[in-house]
């Protein structure tokens, strides 16, 4: 266990999958996870609060997921993302999503097991 | 007057000249018969046991065989006055000629000839009596034969004689340069020769000429002058019986003078009653007799010493005219016989005088002119439209030519008709001359040739046809004759042949132009059996030597009395015909590989319903035969139930009389032994004439197309399925994700092992293992469980239905389909599930791969969920075993399939029934128990192979036989 806690910011619509996660995040120790609704307020949290990794959900209320990952990477060139959605692989706009220097994977829901989350996580900032 | 006379006696010639005719009455004072003979003759008669006569048979009326074959004439009648008075008995034999009976008396088989001629040289072998009768010799010529007055006007002419007659010496001695003389072998043969012209005359004894000219009916002879010559008959007894002899000529002389005339009024006298050439003689003997009379008055008182023997003569010729009466009732009796054949003849005669004009005509030629009768010919001459022969200006052309052609005229004519029609005609016309030799009478014959004339026109329009057709024919006629050479040919032959004209080909062999002369050979000897030989194909050489093909119809052609002339007729070139019979084979060829390759069975029959013929795929389809077929109906084809043949059979004939086409989808039982889905169609067609020629059917097999068309809507199914997945899985994925996420936490945190329990329970003054101990006490983890495997098996269903809209993007790679399979069968045995359920171990696994399959280009992890999903399907079915004794076993199959590797799975399990087996790849469709399958195994399997892969999956399975899924995956 490290001094420093890995700073996760989930972006979900769904408020009790953000939850989930959190718990599961922070009752795993080495993580600090926030959550935010939606892309605007995920940004706001950013511009508060330093993160290493997201957790981006794709369809969300005003902007999208991949919206909010390239305004994101644009302010913070070091940010990894994870994105975790419901939607099948073959809906994923791949082209764009390969030009976010930070993006390292995409989880499916439902992911059954969170450890796969946490997995990708310590992956995505390998 | 006269010419009424002339008109009656129509057939009559002028008068002929007067001649003479002496009888030699007496000769010597009568000796009493008892004492004229000597002893020495008497004793030589004696001596002779028979004398034996020979005469001519055909010298009437002095000597001839009479009817009764009995030796006749004055000569027989003499020579009975001789046997008489002798007391002796002649024995006559007749000689059929002359020459023979100077033969037998010169060789003394004969003793006697009673009427011979005098010469020197028969006086070296016969002895001569007196003569006893007189015939003066005269000239016969035809009645318009010019005048003449003895034999020196003869000059240049031909002149007939008997051979061997005095006549004929007399001739030759004594006019050897003057004329030609012709001996002929009788009389009757030179008085026809006469009549008919090939002799200017004919020179013999007035009595004999003048019996035949009667017997015969030679009429227009007439005796034209005498001679200076006479036939004085004796009779001829051979030389060295001169007591014969003495006795005859005694005898003879001993016959009384009035005997002797009444054998002459009967021989002579009434021959001359029949002959119409005499009538004139008579007239002149009575002129003469009427002078002869007064001057003989006259010369009574100046010769009183000549009396007793011109009383004599004046008796006699009136005799004559007692005669000329008896004459003149015969010679009208002859007149009407002429008259019936002038009225009857059925050519026109005619009589003209030469001067004036028609005189005479008959039934005929009135008839002919349109006149009811002769009379109403002559009364109606003007009403003749054309200038006739019949008229006096209109003959003077017929004078004109008469006068220079003696021999008559022969001149064809345009006459007229009463009512205005023309009509050809042949006039022959000759001139009679009178008794001066003077032109009296123009006598004719007409003929209407009106219908000779059609018929020879016929003739010629048939010939100039008949020329047409050679000239324009354009197969080539030919003729040849009995030795094989050309003599006849059409103008078409010499062209069609390359040769410049027909001159180059008549007179050579035909068989010159034979390519083959054994095949000229064999038509001919066909022609001899058959008579005539149609169709007979052959080649010809043209004038290159090229072949030119055709086709030759020939036969014999005969003459009048049916020999054979030689071989005539066509040949046909049938080189365009081959080549369209070629054309026409060539398409028949093509026509039937392009049948043979159409894949469907196709077939065609006559309008009797009968097999014309089918393709090669109805002979596989099943299993028979064209040559067996083709003839019979549907009827016949034993290999169809009987009901379904009389249904096909009224179907045929419905559509070949004009029913609508058929078609319709019907199960048909094929050689393969299985029924097979089939499209079926039947239509009549029509002949290029228009007549219904039969039908043509086509059966398309569209068994593989109905599987196919389930399939597609199999695949359709899914499609759809996996559409809506795609459109749910979003708003699915995200509760999915709450009920397996917050169990998870909820799992971890009622869990004694998670640190931030025990701190969380401490401050809420809780101990965690009561919790825990609580949690298990009331199953609550159990139903946490329970959740989270609900929700597992939720989000696995929705993951297996967006596989259904995926296309797929994995990469596709060179794989040996025995590996996959072991590594399914590796993962079988490996389940998870599986093991639960069964032990894999149990199962024997019988692999019966072909080592020799290529590679397949495939998606090797989707191939594999495929084989994986089949295997545990037939492992869980093995399960139900019951108490069958055999072991569970799974055979797996690879073969090389002609285009595709091929893959079975069998298992011996209880197999399924049709109804199952024919939703095993509907999705959703399972038949485990809920909550064991999706339902979309198979789907998928089947959405891998037919989909992704253009490969095909089936399954074959009955109840209690086990199930066979079979894969094929095409190669390249």
């Amino acid at each position: 266990m490290t001094s420093e806690r890995i700073r996760v910011l989930i972006i979900d619509d769904e408020a009790l999958l953000g939850l989930a996660a959190q718990d599961y995040l922070e009752d795993e120790g080495r993580f600090e996870a926030f959550v935010a609704e939606d892309a605007e307020s995920g940004l706001d949290l950013l511009r508060r609060q330093a993160v290493d990794v997201c957790l981006v959900d794709l369809r969300l209320p005003g902007s999208s997921g991949i919206e909010f990952m390239l305004q994101a990477q644009a302010l913070y060139p070091a940010l990894r993302f994870l994105i975790h959605t419901g939607s099948p692989e073959e809906q994923l706009p791949k082209a764009t999503i390969q030009d976010i220097p930070g993006f390292r994977g995409v989880l499916y829901k439902p992911v059954a097991d969170m450890a796969a989350i946490v997995r990708a996580l310590d992956n995505a900032l390998r | 007057m006269l010419a009424r006379n002339h008109g009656r006696a129509w057939g009559l010639g002028p008068l002929c000249l007067a001649w003479g005719l002496a009888v030699l009455l007496g000769l010597a004072a009568a000796a009493r018969a008892a004492d004229i003979l000597s002893p020495e003759e008497r004793a030589a008669l004696a001596e002779l046991k028979q004398i034996r006569l020979v005469y001519d048979w055909k010298y009437p009326p002095f000597e001839f065989l009479g009817e009764d074959g009995r030796f006749s004439g004055l000569a027989a009648d003499f020579i009975k006055e001789i046997e008489d008075s002798l007391g002796v008995s002649i024995r006559a034999e007749a000689e059929h000629d002359w020459p023979a009976l100077l033969e037998s008396l010169k060789e003394r088989r004969a003793d006697m000839a009673p009427a011979m001629a005098y010469t020197a040289q028969r006086a070296q072998y016969l002895l001569f009596t007196d003569p006893y009768v007189l015939l003066p010799t005269v000239v016969f010529t035809q009645k318009n034969f010019k005048s003449i007055d003895g034999l020196a006007d003869l000059h240049g002419l031909r002149v007939g004689v008997v051979n061997g007659y005095v006549s004929h010496a007399f001739l030759k001695s004594n006019y050897p340069d003057s004329f030609t003389i012709v001996p002929v072998n009788n009389i009757q043969e030179g008085l026809r020769q006469t009549a008919f012209g090939d002799l200017d005359a004919f020179v013999e004894n007035v009595g004999v000429a003048s019996y035949y000219i009667e017997q015969e009916g030679l009429r227009n002879l007439r005796v034209a002058a005498t001679t200076e010559h006479e036939t004085a008959l004796s009779m001829a007894v051979r030389s060295d019986r001169p007591l014969l002899f003495s006795a005859i000529q005694k005898a003879l002389a001993n016959i009384p003078q009035e005997r002797r005339r009444a054998l002459l009024d009967k021989w002579v006298h009434p021959q001359e009653r029949q002959i119409r050439t005499l009538t004139g003689l008579l007239y002149a003997a009575i002129g003469l007799l009427s002078v002869t009379v007064v001057l003989l008055g006259v010369l009574l008182y100046r010769a009183r010493a000549l009396r007793r023997a011109y009383q004599t003569k004046a008796r006699e010729l009136a005799a004559e005219l007692d005669r000329s009466l008896a004459f003149q009732q015969a010679l009208r009796a002859s007149e009407e016989k002429y008259r019936a054949i002038f009225d009857h003849a059925p050519i026109g005669i005619f009589r003209c005088t030469y001067g004036d004009g028609l005189q005479e005509v008959n039934a005929a030629l009135a008839r002919m002119h349109g006149f009811a009768s002769p009379e109403a010919m002559l009364g109606g001459l003007e009403h003749l439209p054309l200038s006739s022969y019949l008229r006096p200006q209109g003959s003077r052309d017929i004078r004109s030519a008469l006068a220079v052609s003696s021999q008559g005229l022969r001149l064809e004519a345009l006459l007229g008709r009463r009512d205005g029609q023309a009509f050809p005609a042949i006039i022959n016309a000759s001139l009679q001359y009178d008794a001066a030799g003077e032109p009296a009478c123009i006598n004719g014959v007409v003929e209407d040739v009106a219908e000779r004339r059609q018929a020879e026109e016929a003739l010629r329009e048939s010939e100039a046809r008949y020329r047409s057709v050679i000239e324009n024919i354009q197969d080539m006629y030919y003729r040849t004759d009995r030795e094989g050479r050309l003599v006849m040919l059409s103008p078409s032959t010499p062209r069609q042949l390359g040769y410049d004209s027909a001159e180059e080909l008549l007179g050579r062999s035909a068989a010159d132009f034979w390519m083959e002369t054994d095949k000229r050979h064999a038509l001919l000897e066909r022609i001899a059996v058959e008579g005539r030989v149609l169709d007979y194909e052959v080649t010809l050489k043209d004038k290159t030597g090229g072949p030119v093909l055709v086709s030759t119809t020939s036969a014999y052609y005969r003459d009048g009395e049916g020999r054979v002339l030689g071989v005539e007729g066509i040949f046909r070139d049938i080189t365009g015909r081959k080549r369209l019979e070629m054309q026409l084979a060539d398409q028949l060829a093509f026509q039937q590989a392009l049948l043979d390759t159409i894949p469907y069975a196709v077939f065609y029959k006559g309008t009797d319903c009968r097999f014309l013929g089918f393709n090669k795929a109805y002979e596989d389809w099943f299993g028979v035969r064209r040559q067996d077929l083709v003839g019979k109906t549907v009827l016949e084809l034993d290999y169809l139930p009987a009901e379904d043949r009389a249904a096909y059979h009224a179907e045929d004939e419905a559509v070949i009389a004009g029913a609508e086409a058929v078609h319709k989808e019907m199960p048909i039982p094929l050689a393969d032994g299985a029924v097979h889905q089939t499209l079926y169609s039947v239509t009549g067609f029509h002949l290029s004439g228009g007549a219904s020629g039969g039908l043509i059917g086509v059966i398309v097999d569209i068994t593989e197309h109905k599987k196919m068309q389930e399939l597609m809507i199999q695949t359709e199914k899914m499609m759809s399925v996996g559409g809506l997945a795609a459109g749910m899985a979003h708003e699915l994925n995200n509760p999915l994700g709450i009920i397996l996420q917050s169990v998870q936490n909820m799992e971890r945190r009622l869990s004694p092992t998670l640190p931030g329990n025990l701190e969380a329970a401490r401050r809420l003054g809780l101990e965690i293992d009561s919790i825990a101990a609580y949690v298990r006490a009331r199953n609550i983890d159990e139903y946490l469980r329970g959740i989270q495997e609900a929700g597992d098996r939720a989000a696995r269903i929705i993951r297996t239905m967006l596989d259904f809209s995926r296309s797929s993007q994995s990469l596709r790679a060179s794989c040996n389909i025995n590996a996959l399979l072991d590594m399914a069968v590796d993962l079988a045995a490996n389940d998870y599930d599986l093991k639960k359920r069964y032990d894999f171990k149990g199962i024997r696994i019988e692999r019966d791969y072909d080592t020799t399959l290529p590679p397949v280009e495939c998606m090797e992890t989707e191939i594999v969920q495929v084989l994986l999903n089949i295997i545990k399907n037939a492992a869980q079915a093995m399960m139900d075993r019951g108490q069958r004794p055999d072991t569970p076993t799974l055979r797996l199959v690879t073969l090389h399939d002609s285009d595709a590797a091929r893959i079975e799975i069998r298992d011996n399990g209880p197999g399924m029934d049709e109804a199952t087996r024919r939703r095993v790849f509907e999705p959703f469709f399972t038949t485990k128990p809920q909550g064991e399958g999706t339902g979309l195994g198979l789907s998928v399997g089947f959405f891998i192979i037919a989909q992704k892969h253009k490969g095909r999956i089936s399954v074959a399975s009955r109840p209690g036989q086990g199930t066979t899924f079979a894969i094929e995956i095409p190669l390249g």
